[in-house]
């Protein structure tokens, strides 16, 4: 009990001491946000000091109205310049200049996500590791974390220096509207600078204090630590974010681009929020991946089994971390995307179904086949455990489900076809394909795929155990009826949904979508309870994986690069020819959309280019390794992730 | 089980042969230009690689690995040649719009799967990089199935559409279209926004004036047809077409030696800029027999449009009867007609750059203005003479001298509201105008949504104001 | 009952032919599944490249002959693709599979017997050609009419003006979409789905939709056909034909105010990415008044059963 109190009174100070450090690093936000608001809106001022000092000429405020929030203020800043083509508004190498921003930005994104998610993996793993009683685990878990944030380290300064070249571009080929933005966001700019230095010195602190704050007390300190690193690292993208979608939906100034005085209308535009969101769980879901791809990479180049099974096992959490995210993630997009629809319909409707509709197909592939990897590496696991042989031959069906819903998924609603296809087709619409073509089959086609991933993933968590429990034959035969009746519901639904108004069928996805997740909750909550104290059938024998499935890891890790930068395409070009939607226009002569071809060629090349200098940081950092990791005691209990959750 | 170095030179022929293949059958083919390319850009390396070729094999005649290192130089020497024709092509074909020859985006997706077999290639024979090459030769094939794909499909480019003229907001130039939609916006606050009860914009005309058949128009005529009605309007013995100084009105003409419309255009423009010249039966100021009409000159402030709105404004109410509006120039000429020069509103910048109307369902004024501001923006002055505050000389409804009329209302026993004290009184006045009304006025003039147009604060400030208005004093200073 | 009957005999029947195919694929499946199940225990054992190759010949197959009419070549080779990405998923799902797959080919690579060596003397020699026979396809000039993206129901504008007046395309109802007492419903054209539009005393909805027909025979049927599914007497003098309302992929996607933007505008009125020139629909607002191209409206979606799209 002593013990207890005595854990609970370092909790608290470590509570504290955790409070005031967010406090001081946060003060620059708080300072800066009032004063960014009143100093730069002389308004309420000028009702009361200034026309007393000089009432003669003192000319009237002159006010407007917010494009978003349709409230009055003072004109404070000038409006949107009027660009055009030349070497003053855009001046330029012998080149298109915002294939070199696109670069220059997304390569900066790429290491600006990684770097913000790993800390947040390593905040749950060491948190983990204090809290788990077996030592040996414990330590296991410890090094795992500081193994991220070793790999994350390097990558800072990458970021770091990839943001200055970003800003030289901006500040080179478009001078004006970087010029404008600054105008705007000049608070939140500085705010952003100050923040990125606290966010180093606590990186460095908490790196490098690792083995000083190791136990006890200052243990605790230091995972408070991650936690205000996270959070820092979190306000940073959101103000960064706050860019863009002020780009994409602005407020906060008026029809010519004037600002108005109010910071906070600038900062929080319509899609702001949704933004934030979808970024903090798909930099998560990236995080896993480029982890994965790294556990991946030191597991090919193992020299002993004691390291083939750490980085095994190391990759199996990760893609754990990973896939954890990439289920909530269309949910966050589905919201984004209902804003974006609120905002501008003719914005969604370019997205979905106009001009970039093309690249959603290109999205649907990227989806699917992060399913299928998954599950893939899921059936490879099964390699590991003696006795988990008898599931094996469950997957050619499963394989069946998972490729007639991919197709049924895949199906576009407009088909490619010559003018002699259409013609021998009858029309543009085919009378069985056509209806695979449309939201009710796409429905029940992701959602099947999703059920059966999680199949997939009970099936692996029993692998090489047989439940003992009184009531295991009950709770198998739920589980089997609880997955029929998903199934059933499911595609009962999505057939039924043809026979309905929009409106309702709209409404059709929240019965299949909870399906779908309760199967997911309530299918691995009761197989893990189910397999507490389970007959092991033989053991889990990490590192005894097929090579395959390391591909698998690599194959999903470039499928998260590729997808966020399609995804950041596609949400980028939705202004189409606008700078600052609907307020400045884009005269440069790169004002056009590109095709899909060459957005698929500059995503290749963006994904490749981050990945060869990413394998240059793991290279760097396996130079920099003297002592093998940890040598995990071959055969001890390895914690799986999803049975503690 | 599976021999790499028979495979090794199975591909080597393979690549080899097709090289070879291509440079002899189409030596002036695409392709060979491609490898020219890649020669121009690769020479130094390959260089490097075949001195060691040769260093190999001569130069260490007794090495027993000599045969191995050979080997692996001529592997190298492929790869090599493999990733940077690879290059060539993504560099000639990156841009369709390259510079010098038109490119083909549509092959840099080869690019992707040459860099992917010779990293294969490679990964077989240099053991030390097997791994990086390996993975790194993945990476390029799933890049290159995605990057295929996006290629595969059709492919279409969008351009902007044609920019708009510098200063581009000249009414004259303008389409027909957009002329009307400038009006629409002037008057109700949007484009389209016409359909919507309440809708108001800059123009302030829906306060008074219903647009729509139908629509509630108590205040002022409803301008649905007005078009054709100005035509017989115009023959009315009242308004007296031949001759202006015989109308019984409080001004007799717009300006001295105007005269009086001919046509429907200047029979609207005359009403913008003189509203007393001719007031429709029924709808002048209480009490005066409709010689004064309570509507505010329109070019003057505190509207102020200024005559190119004004026509965008006309444009519109032809326009939207499926008439064909008068030309801009014609509509012009009506208000120059009206308005003399020393009267015409200046061209303040662009028109319709001004402050938009309020928009329909926001509060209209936020409280911060001085409480003159309030009363112009909330339209007080058109209907109401408020003294001390400048263009508030309306006679639609009572004077708001509130400090000598509110007791005595209060008193009144056909008084069923609230109130006990002015204040009370006015803000009672304010949001529900039914409650008193004032005689002779009739009731359910005023607008009765003034309680979700006016926060607290502004309510507040008129208030404070109009409850120190006494009849016959000065009015206090506007802070 | 009997449409099973007719399933099983063969034919793709009407109304349930999507879900048809699925059932298909997967006795397919089962069946195939259990043909080597069966050889196996009778001791014949099937290679795996061989079962997979099989697989995949057979779904070729399938796919271009028994789905009709006839798929085009993109979404073969799409469905092509993700049957080849399921055999491998399953030869290598497990060790001993993936192994059995793979030995006949090293066994060609290494060329361990003479027949192995013959094989790859022959590929090695043909592997070349077949590259560049296939370059050579793809890249010769082709007599082919090109392929074209085009967007069937681009984005439509924020509103559009027909006979002067402007309709906000988010916000704009249709003035005849009604119930009893002459309100906008949502809900009135499932009310009367069965309704007769010829009663004298039918609703005024009904009475709408009547007239909205009688405009819609005198107009549109011409093209558009006598059952609204784009086969009209004149359709296919047109390339591409007209539209097939009684597909689930054209009106029943899009909004009331959608497809009367699309009337009053004709083919001439599409955006950029719907190429306007493939299109000979007539902008109806010179021939029609706003209110009959309104009842127009109404009327196909009251005779194809399909509602509106409506935006939550």
């Amino acid at each position: 009990m002593a013990t207890l109190n005595k854990q609970a009174q370092k909790k608290i100070w470590a509570f504290l001491a955790l409070g005031t450090f967010v406090g001081l690093l946060l003060l620059p936000l708080f300072l800066s946000l009032p004063a960014g608001a009143s100093g730069g809106a002389p308004a309420p001022a000028a009702s009361t000091a200034p026309p007393v000092a000089q009432p003669a000429d003192a000319k009237p405020v002159e006010k407007s109205r917010d494009i978003w929030y349709k409230t009055e203020g003072p004109v404070v800043g000038a409006p949107a310049p009027k660009t055009t083509d030349g070497p003053k508004d855009y001046p330029r190498y012998n080149f298109e200049s915002r294939v070199l921003l696109w670069v220059a930005n997304q390569q900066h994104l790429y290491y600006g996500s990684f770097v913000l998610a790993v800390p947040i993996f390593c905040m749950v793993i060491e948190y983990l590791g204090i809290i788990t009683k077996d030592k040996a685990l414990a330590r296991k878990y410890d090094q795992l974390a500081y193994d991220f944030i070793k790999i994350s380290l390097t990558a800072y300064s990458l970021t770091a220096i990839l943001g200055g070249i970003l800003v030289f571009t901006y500040l080179t080929l478009y001078p004006t509207f970087f010029g404008y933005l600054a105008s705007i966001f000049r608070p939140v700019m500085h705010t952003y600078a100050l923040l990125f230095v606290a966010e180093s010195g606590t990186l460095y602190i908490y790196y490098y204090g690792w083995d000083r704050m190791r136990e006890g007390f200052l243990k605790w300190v230091h995972v408070s630590m991650s936690v205000v690193l996270n959070m820092i690292g979190t306000v940073l993208m959101m103000l960064a974010n706050s860019w863009i979608a002020f780009m994409q939906s602005p407020a906060g100034v008026d029809d010519q681009g004037r600002y108005l005085g109010n910071i906070w209308h600038v900062i929080h535009t319509t899609l702001w929020n949704p933004i934030n969101v979808h970024r903090i769980i798909g930099n998560m879901a990236f995080g896993g991946g480029v982890v994965a791809a790294y556990a991946a990479y030191r597991f090919l180049t193992a020299k002993t089994d004691e390291e083939r099974a750490h980085y095994d096992w190391m990759g199996y959490v990760a893609m754990f971390i990973g896939v954890c995210f990439l289920i909530p993630l269309p949910f966050a997009g589905y919201w984004l995307m209902r804003e974006v629809y609120a905002y501008r319909q003719q914005m969604g409707i370019t997205l979905m179904g106009g001009l970039l509709a093309w690249l959603f197909i290109i999205q649907a592939v990227m989806i699917g086949s992060l399913f299928l990897t998954t599950n893939y590496y899921l059936w490879q696991g099964l390699e590991r455990m003696r006795g988990a042989e008898r599931y094996q031959k469950y997957i050619k069906y499963m394989v069946f489900v998972l490729i007639t819903c991919f197709i049924v998924w895949l199906t576009p609603h407009t088909m490619v076809m010559t003018p002699g296809e259409l013609k021998a087709m009858g029309g543009q619409q085919h009378p069985v394909l056509g209806n695979y073509g449309v939201m009710s089959a796409k429905n029940g086609a992701i959602n099947t795929i999703i059920t059966t991933t999680v199949l997939s993933f009970i099936m692996y968590q029993r692998g090489n155990k047989v439940p003992t429990v009184k009531w295991a034959p009950m709770g198998n035969a739920f589980l089997f009826g609880m997955f029929t009746v998903a199934y059933i519901n499911i595609i009962g639904l999505a057939i039924y949904g043809y026979y309905i108004p929009a409106n309702v069928r709209v409404g059709l996805s929240v019965p299949q979508v909870a399906t779908t997740l309760s199967c997911l909750f309530i299918g691995v909550l009761l197989n893990s309870i189910m397999l507490k104290g389970a007959k092991e059938l033989g053991p889990t024998a990490w590192g005894q994986v097929s090579v395959r499935s390391q591909y698998a890891l690599i194959m999903l890790a470039t499928a998260f690069t590729w997808m966020m930068g399609l995804m950041g395409y596609i949400r980028s070009s939705v202004r189409l020819f606008w700078h600052v939607n609907e307020i400045m226009r884009d005269n440069s002569p790169w004002a056009f959309t590109h095709t899909i071809g060459f957005a698929a060629n500059m995503i290749s090349f963006n994904v490749l280019f981050f990945w060869i200098t990413i394998l240059f940081v793991f290279w760097l950092g396996s130079l920099g390794i003297k002592k093998a990791p940890v040598a995990a005691s071959v055969g001890q209990k390895v914690p799986v992730p999803a049975g503690s959750h | 089980m599976f021999n790499a170095k028979r495979m090794g030179f199975i591909t080597a022929a393979i690549i080899a042969g097709a090289i070879a293949a291509v440079l002899a059958i189409l030596p002036d083919s695409g392709a060979t230009q491609l490898m020219r390319n890649a020669l121009a850009i690769g020479w130094p390396g390959g260089l490097v690689i075949v001195t060691l070729m040769l260093y190999f094999q001569f130069g260490r005649a007794k090495d027993p690995n000599r045969g191995q290192l050979v080997f692996r130089s001529i592997i190298g020497l492929l790869g090599y040649a493999m990733f940077f024709i690879a290059i060539a092509n993504y560099a000639t074909n990156f841009n369709d719009e390259s510079f010098g020859a038109p490119g083909e985006p549509r092959f840099l997706p080869v690019s992707l799967v040459m860099i992917t077999v010779s990293c294969f290639t490679m990964a077989m024979y240099f053991k030390g990089l097997r791994v990086l090459l390996q993975l790194g030769g993945f990476m390029f094939f799933v890049s290159s199935c995605l990057a295929g794909f996006g290629n595969w499909l059709p492919q279409v480019k969008a351009d902007p559409p044609p920019a708009e003229a510098e200063g581009g907001q000249n009414v004259k130039e303008m389409s027909v279209q957009d002329r009307a939609d400038m009006g629409e916006k002037i008057i109700f606050g949007a484009v389209g926004a016409s359909n919507t009860q309440g809708a108001i914009g800059k123009g302030q005309c829906p306060l008074c004036h219903g647009f729509q058949k139908g629509f509630l128009s108590e205040r002022a005529p409803n301008l649905f047809g007005v078009p054709k009605r100005a035509l017989e309007q115009m023959k009315d013995v009242k308004y007296s077409q031949k001759d202006a100084s015989k109308r019984d009105t409080a001004q007799k003409e717009a300006c001295p030696g105007c005269g009086t419309a001919s046509t429907a255009v200047e029979y609207i423009a005359e009403s913008h800029a003189c509203p007393n010249c001719y007031v429709v039966a029924g709808f002048g100021v209480k009490g005066t027999n409709d010689k004064e009409s309570p509507m505010p000159v329109i070019h003057k402030s505190p509207i102020g449009l200024s005559i190119d709105e004004m026509i965008a404004v006309d444009t519109w109410l032809f326009a939207r009867e499926g008439e064909e509006p008068p030309s801009p120039e014609d509509i012009e000429n009506a208000y120059k007609k009206f308005i003399p020069e020393a009267d015409r509103p200046k061209p303040a910048g662009a028109p319709g750059a001004g402050p938009a109307g309020p928009v329909p369902g926001a509060p209209v004024v936020t409280g911060d203005e001085p409480v003159n501001e309030i009363f112009t923006k909330a339209l007080c002055f058109a209907c109401h003479n408020i003294p001390g505050i400048p263009g508030a000389v309306g006679a639609v409804g009572p004077k708001l001298v509130e400090r000598t009329n509110a007791p005595g209302r209060i008193k009144d026993p056909a008084y069923k509201g609230k109130a006990t004290s002015v204040r009370e009184y006015i803000m009672e006045s304010i949001i529900t105008p039914s409650a008193y009304v004032v005689k002779p006025y009739p009731d359910n003039i005023m607008p009765k949504d003034f309680g979700k147009k006016l926060n607290a604060a502004a309510l507040n400030k008129i208030i404070d104001y109009l409850a120190q208005l006494e009849e016959g004093k000065e009015p206090p200073k506007i802070k | 009952m009997d449409v099973i009957l007719q399933m099983l005999s063969g034919k793709l029947v009407e109304g349930y032919m999507p879900i048809q195919m699925l059932w298909e694929m997967g006795g397919c499946a089962l069946l195939f599944i259990a043909v080597f199940h069966y050889l196996g225990k009778k001791g014949i054992k099937v290679n795996k490249l061989a079962q997979a190759t099989g697989l995949f010949l057979f779904s070729i197959v399938y796919f271009t002959i028994r789905i009709y009419p006839p798929i085009p070549f993109s979404v073969r080779a799409i469905y092509a693709v993700m049957t080849l990405i399921g055999i491998f998923m399953w030869v290598s799902s497990t060790n001993e599979s993936w192994n059995d797959f793979r030995k006949p080919i090293f066994a060609v690579a290494d060329g361990t017997t003479a027949a192995t060596r013959m094989i790859r003397m022959v590929s090695v020699i043909l592997l070349p050609f077949l590259v560049g026979f296939l370059s050579y396809n793809s890249m010769k000039p082709s007599a082919d009419e090109p392929i074209e993206l085009r967007t069937v129901h681009p984005a439509p504008p924020a509103s559009t003006k027909v006979h002067g007046k402007t309709f906000v395309l988010q916000t704009s109802n249709s003035p005849y979409r009604v119930d009893d007492d002459g309100k906008y419903s949502n809900e009135v054209q499932k009310k009367y789905t069965d309704g007769n539009p010829w009663d004298e005393k039918a609703p005024p909805y009904m009475q709408y939709v009547r007239e909205g027909g009688q405009i819609f025979f005198q107009n549109c049927h011409f093209c558009h056909g006598d059952n609204l599914n784009g086969r009209g007497m004149f359709a296919f003098a047109f390339n591409p034909i007209p539209a097939n309302f009684t597909d689930a992929g054209t009106i029943a996607q899009l909004q009331e105010t959608f497809v009367f933007w699309r009337v009053a505008k004709g083919g001439i009125g599409l955006p950029r990415e719907a190429f306007p020139w493939a299109s000979v629909m007539p902008p109806w607002e010179q021939h029609l008044t706003v209110d009959e191209i309104w009842k127009v409206v109404l009327f196909e979606y009251w005779h194809t059963g399909y509602y509106p799209r409506t935006w939550d």
